[in-house]
């Protein structure tokens, strides 16, 4: 079956200064699929995400998600038409409970404005309550342990990624990025993270996939790209980068055998 | 007479004052990291605006009950307070976003000083009085006064504060400013429009500094092109006092500022054989601030520290 192309990242490149991050960078992404973008330290990918997402502007290039132009949108807006984010290094509103990040996520696709939220009439309690209930069963979606009633910052390394994942996923996205999710995770978490990533896949949303667990990217992707000091060097299915020459030379150094 | 109770009383009066000022700043403080030091001429605004509404829809053709010309003119401060924080913050804020920190202290120093003498021209050098819209009544209780005025300034604060934490709690504006808070970046990646969080804060800031200027020109039945410099300062230190940042902070240093400087002023005649009188009270304020800033930098409330990475 041949699936449609939900995301396009075109010639996208980004210098900084002199340095060269990113080079050229051409990606297709297909809808419902897992892609998986790895690579050794400083190849460019968390740039490439930071670009995807707005943060950073390409020096060059584009990037389209179902035929829209995204590129150099603010971040609220590239959110809003369908792209969200974990982050490598866990960033959760700290002091706020796990459920009210998970809420902020849900903003994004609602409907009362500012003087309706303030004065609490009665479609605005509504629509906080729909909120409320939508984060909630994204908490239980994405498996969290410990009580969605006590502040983020408090919650164990792994309900964190995994609150993460929720509050991404509660801006109702048609690709999610994920950076590096399974970084610290014990062997069971990695499991059940792998779990979670199939049941979004089976859900009908695209996940654009950063990972150094290459035994995870290797048995969850459709497609994995390889990034070496800002150049795409390979992209294929994940048993054609096992036996790629170039991404050996990549990851193990020294000469292609 | 009770002096103490009396300065209590007095104290929680133009503690609830301070308190209503003191969120603005902290509001702006806990999502910019800026001290937006023109705040307190927002107040000042406020205060003028009350009065130039309340004789222009008292002398106007329509003949109106007292207390619809006071609702009227409050609405009037509000709103007009409302649009010149919002434009303060994109002409002299927003620029400057992405700027050292000292950049945008000094544009609000300017600001400042660019509206004390704005408001000096519309509205004159001279004190202006309070008209007198409502009858004030003086009640005596285990030997303090206490008006109508003052139960009323106390009341509608504590009113507002309310208000204010529900609105911050309860509702997807206030845990959008609260992401905010926490990480401008993180919150707009997750989908939150940062520019119109940021507009918010000055607007929400500004509409209780205008009932704050409303109230304490009332109180002291007079206002002054000047009289935002000092109530500002005195506001911005019982945030400092709470914890900048920190919503019940501001409220706590607010009550607690207003408290220390009414019972000070009202013993320090005693303490100093008469060398020194009331109307040093001023420097119990800044005295606290010395004091808070030496010792415990963080304030009573504040856990965070003012660095953010």
């Amino acid at each position: 079956m041949k699936k449609k192309i939900i995301a396009e990242i075109s010639d996208i490149t980004k210098t900084f200064g002199g340095l060269v991050a990113l080079s050229n960078i051409d990606l297709n992404i297909k809808g419902g699929e897992i892609f998986g973008l790895i690579g050794p330290n400083g190849a460019g990918k968390t740039t490439l995400f930071n670009i995807l997402t707005g943060m950073y502007r390409p020096t060059k290039g584009f990037f389209k998600l179902e035929d829209v132009e995204l590129t150099r949108l603010p971040p609220h807006l590239i959110v809003k038409a369908g792209l969200a984010r974990t982050f490598q290094n866990i960033r959760l509103f700290g002091t706020m409970t796990g459920l009210e990040n998970v809420m902020v996520g849900c903003h994004v696709r609602t409907n009362i404005g500012v003087v309706g939220a303030i004065l609490r009439h009665k479609g605005a309690r509504q629509e906080e309550e729909r909120i409320k209930d939508r984060a909630r069963s994204l908490i239980d979606y994405v498996g969290l342990n410990a009580s969605s009633a006590q502040a983020a910052s408090t919650l164990s390394y792994g309900d964190q990624r995994r609150l993460e994942i929720a509050r991404a996923l509660a801006t109702s996205p048609k690709v999610i990025a994920l950076d590096e999710p399974a970084a610290g995770m014990n062997p069971t978490e990695t499991s059940q993270l792998r779990e979670l990533l199939v049941k979004i896949r089976e859900d009908g949303i695209t996940i654009l996939l950063i990972e150094h667990d290459v035994k995870l990217v290797m048995g969850l992707c459709d497609t994995v790209a390889v990034l070496d000091y800002g150049i795409k060097i390979a992209e294929g299915t994940p048993s054609e980068i096992k036996s790629n020459p170039e991404v050996i030379r990549a990851y193990l150094g020294g000469d292609v055998p | 007479m009770d002096i103490f109770l009396q300065q209590v009383i007095n104290g929680l009066v133009l503690g609830s004052v301070y308190a209503l000022v003191a969120l603005g700043y902290t509001m702006v403080y806990g999502i910019l990291g800026l001290i937006n030091f023109a705040h307190g001429e927002v107040v000042m605004v406020g205060a003028m605006v009350f009065l130039t509404a309340v004789s222009v829809l008292g002398g106007g053709p329509l003949v109106l009950s007292n207390s619809t010309i006071i609702v009227f003119a409050v609405l009037t401060a509000i709103f007009v307070c409302s649009i010149l924080a919002f434009f303060i913050e994109r002409i002299a804020y927003r620029p400057l976003r992405n700027a050292p920190r000292l950049a945008p202290l000094i544009t609000a120093i300017g600001m400042s000083i660019l509206l004390q003498n704005i408001a000096m021209m519309i509205w004159g050098r001279q004190y202006r009085t309070f008209p007198e819209l409502f009858q004030i009544e003086s009640y005596t209780f285990a030997g303090a006064n206490v008006t109508n005025v003052q139960l009323f300034i106390v009341g509608i604060s504590i009113a507002i504060m309310a208000s204010l934490l529900a609105v911050i709690h309860l509702t997807k504006v206030g845990r959008a400013m609260r992401a905010t808070a926490e990480s401008p970046q993180i919150a707009s990646l997750m989908g939150v429009n940062v520019n119109t969080v940021i507009s918010l804060t000055f607007i929400i800031g500004a509409g209780l500094a205008a009932i704050a200027g409303v109230l304490v020109s009332a109180n002291y039945s007079i206002a002054h092109y000047s009289m935002g410099f000092i109530l500002g300062l005195k506001a911005f230190t019982a945030a400092v006092l709470g914890g900048i940042g920190n919503l019940t902070g501001a409220m706590v240093g607010g009550i607690l500022l207003g408290l220390i400087e009414s019972i000070g002023a009202g013993y320090i005649g005693d303490l100093t054989g008469g060398f020194m009188g009331s109307h040093y009270q001023d420097v119990f304020a800044f005295l606290v601030l010395i004091i808070v800033l030496v010792f415990r930098p963080t304030g009573i409330m504040g856990e965070r520290v003012a660095d953010r990475s």
